[in-house]
């Protein structure tokens, strides 16, 4: 006895065991769902406005061959483009100033967060965390916007790179409202807003002057990466007629923000592309005794991703459990025998990384008496 | 039998119950991990921080809906950016750590009521909202555990959810929680007492001393 009542918990309070064992179970992906928002956070305040995604307002010497989701994945280094709060630019400024109030204001960013700033505030505190859910002002869509889908245009060029290509002026959707400054504006628009993971992307951009079209500009596409605090320059082209280039990011495997810049400041509202990993699910030839083993991999997912396996009753999916992925993007479910077919299937929930991707259902055939798989 | 809770790693000795059924409750916040993760985080390093928030942000979630929060997730928000501002200036190993915490979560719950009652809101209609299918499966899959846990507690008087809120979700001794209570160990004591009394009377208490670990299952299929 400790005088404590916890301590001095027996056999006959077994109610209250199991229901501490509730209130100190494994945590459920929506206590989880602000990972990225609070690495950004920490990034933001610990590390000062120097960490903060810093957009390059300046073109980049050249395009870089792989993009930062592409680097990330390899798990090699980058150097910064050194062309962002150096240069002096307006996004840049903003982006500083913004930083030092999230790091001075304690309310900034939960009040981000929930969309309680004025407008302005708001917008700026999207670019900084925009990619940790901050939601922009009601206002203005310059991200998680509809993105329009625009005809896709075959890009030559080899993989692995940021290709950029002149448009012979193909019509458009209706563009995002753009960024616009004294020199001009830029638009950008994706055929696709989701894409399989490895895959590439289309981003067309338009370049105007008062309302015309300009041709002969150069324009920069840059990355920012999921997980990444650096935009990257990815591609230059310049435009042909209509005010138009193209753009292809190849091999994204990670969830990305672009953005085309070009002269005198002129920036485009920032594109999100989301990432789906392939994920499979397959029946192990193990299986034995009283349980079945279902395999997953998801090879371009991280590790540590929640996965869940779902089975189909009457028409609907029901939630059996959920693992996290282990080294190289595997996991295993041991399922009990049944006496019926059941159908299988995992589901990996989106991350900051990546979308959800969901496997083709797997039927589990049943076992009969001995033990064996039967007809089902 | 007796559990110790002050440690971080916490497994009970399984004990049986009249029926013969083993009763375990085994909490693993991490152990030594979570110290190691609090040193990297306090160099500023990125992965042990992001260790700590793991380990720590469902307790304080747990915490801070155990207190009836209207938001938790905001208060959690607005108690990590000041922990990590000010975690430069912080000393003290991991149970110090969760001790200061949940301090500052609780002041951060008491700064929204007042808040609150300070400008006072007009309600309007619940605005419709298109719900999030995972959403939706998680908190179906939660309510058979950790939520409904939470919903029992904060049906408690204030004093007690608190004091078993502390105790057991941040795994502090009776002694830390009167600290952060500003009360003495023993009204601490009495609070948990009387709180725990009223849990094991509670019918959903009672129910899982009878079907421990039960899970809702369609009856369409034996699974």
């Amino acid at each position: 006895m400790t005088g404590d009542p916890l301590d001095d918990l027996g056999p006959g309070d077994r109610g209250l065991i199991e229901l501490f064992s509730r209130l100190t179970s494994e945590p459920s992906p929506s206590e989880l769902t602000g990972e990225y928002a609070a690495l950004t956070m920490f990034r933001t305040v610990r590390t000062g406005p120097a960490a903060t995604p810093v957009f390059p307002t300046a073109v980049a010497p050249a395009a870089t061959l792989a993009t930062p989701s592409q680097a990330r994945h390899r798990r090699s280094s980058r150097g910064r483009v050194s062309s962002g709060l150096a240069s002096g630019g307006r996004i840049g400024a903003r982006l500083v100033a913004a930083a030092t109030v999230v790091a001075l204001g304690g309310g900034f960013a939960a009040a981000a967060y929930a969309e309680a700033l004025p407008a302005p505030l708001q917008r700026v505190a999207h670019q900084i965390l925009g990619f940790a859910g901050v939601p922009n002002s009601p206002g203005n869509s310059t991200s998680k916007q509809t993105v329009p889908v625009a005809s896709t245009r075959t890009t030559p060029g080899g993989s692995n790179s940021a290709q950029p290509t002149s448009s012979g002026g193909a019509s458009r959707s209706s563009s995002p409202s753009p960024s616009a400054s004294r020199g001009g504006s830029v638009t950008i628009t994706a055929a696709q807003q989701q894409i399989a993971a490895g895959g590439s992307v289309q981003i067309s951009a338009t370049f105007t002057r008062r309302g015309r079209a300009v041709t002969g500009v150069s324009l920069s596409l840059a990355e920012l990466a999921a997980g990444q605090a650096t935009w990257h320059v990815v591609g230059q082209a310049t435009t042909g007629s209509g005010g138009q280039s193209g753009f292809t990011a190849t091999n994204l495997t990670t969830n990305a923000s672009f953005r085309v810049t070009g002269p005198g400041g002129a920036a485009s509202n920032e594109l999100s592309i989301v990432v789906i990993p392939a994920i499979s699910l397959s029946e192990a030839a193990s299986s034995h005794g009283r349980s079945d083993t279902l395999v997953v991999s998801a090879p371009l997912a991280q590790r540590g991703d929640l996965v869940r396996l779902e089975y189909l009753v009457g028409g609907q999916w029901h939630r059996l459990r959920a693992h996290r992925l282990q080294r190289g993007g595997q996991i295993e479910f041991s399922v009990a025998a049944r006496k019926i077919s059941v159908t299988y299937r995992v589901v990996l929930p989106a991350t900051a990384d990546h979308g959800q991707a969901v496997s083709a259902p797997v039927t589990v055939a049943a076992r009969n008496h001995k033990g064996g798989h039967g007809q089902g | 039998m007796a559990m110790t809770l002050s440690g971080l790693t916490r497994e009970h000795p399984p004990t049986c119950d009249p029926t013969g059924a083993m009763v375990t409750w085994t909490d693993d916040l991490g152990g030594a991990d979570l110290g190691r993760a609090l040193a990297r985080a306090r160099s500023g390093d990125e992965a042990g921080f992001l260790e700590l928030w793991r380990q720590l942000q469902p307790r304080l979630l747990r915490f801070l809906g155990a207190l009836n929060c209207d938001d938790p997730d905001d208060i959690a928000s607005e108690t990590w950016l000041q922990v990590v501002r000010d975690l430069p200036r912080f000393s003290g190993d991991e149970e110090d750590f969760r001790r200061w915490l949940f301090t500052v979560g609780r002041h951060r719950a008491i700064d929204h009521v007042r808040a609150r009652q300070r400008r006072p809101s007009v309600p309007v209609p619940q605005l419709p909202t298109v719900a999030d299918d995972d959403l939706v499966e998680d908190q179906v899959m939660h309510a058979m555990s950790a939520r409904k846990a939470v919903r029992l507690l904060a049906a408690l008087p204030a004093d007690q959810a608190e004091a078993v809120a502390l105790r057991v979700l941040a795994g502090l001794d009776t002694s830390a929680v009167a600290e952060i209570l500003n009360k003495s160990p023993g009204a601490v004591r009495v609070a948990l007492h009387r709180g725990l009394r009223s849990l094991a009377r509670h019918p959903a208490v009672r129910e899982l001393a009878r079907s421990p670990g039960r899970q809702p299952v369609p009856k369409e299929v034996d699974l």
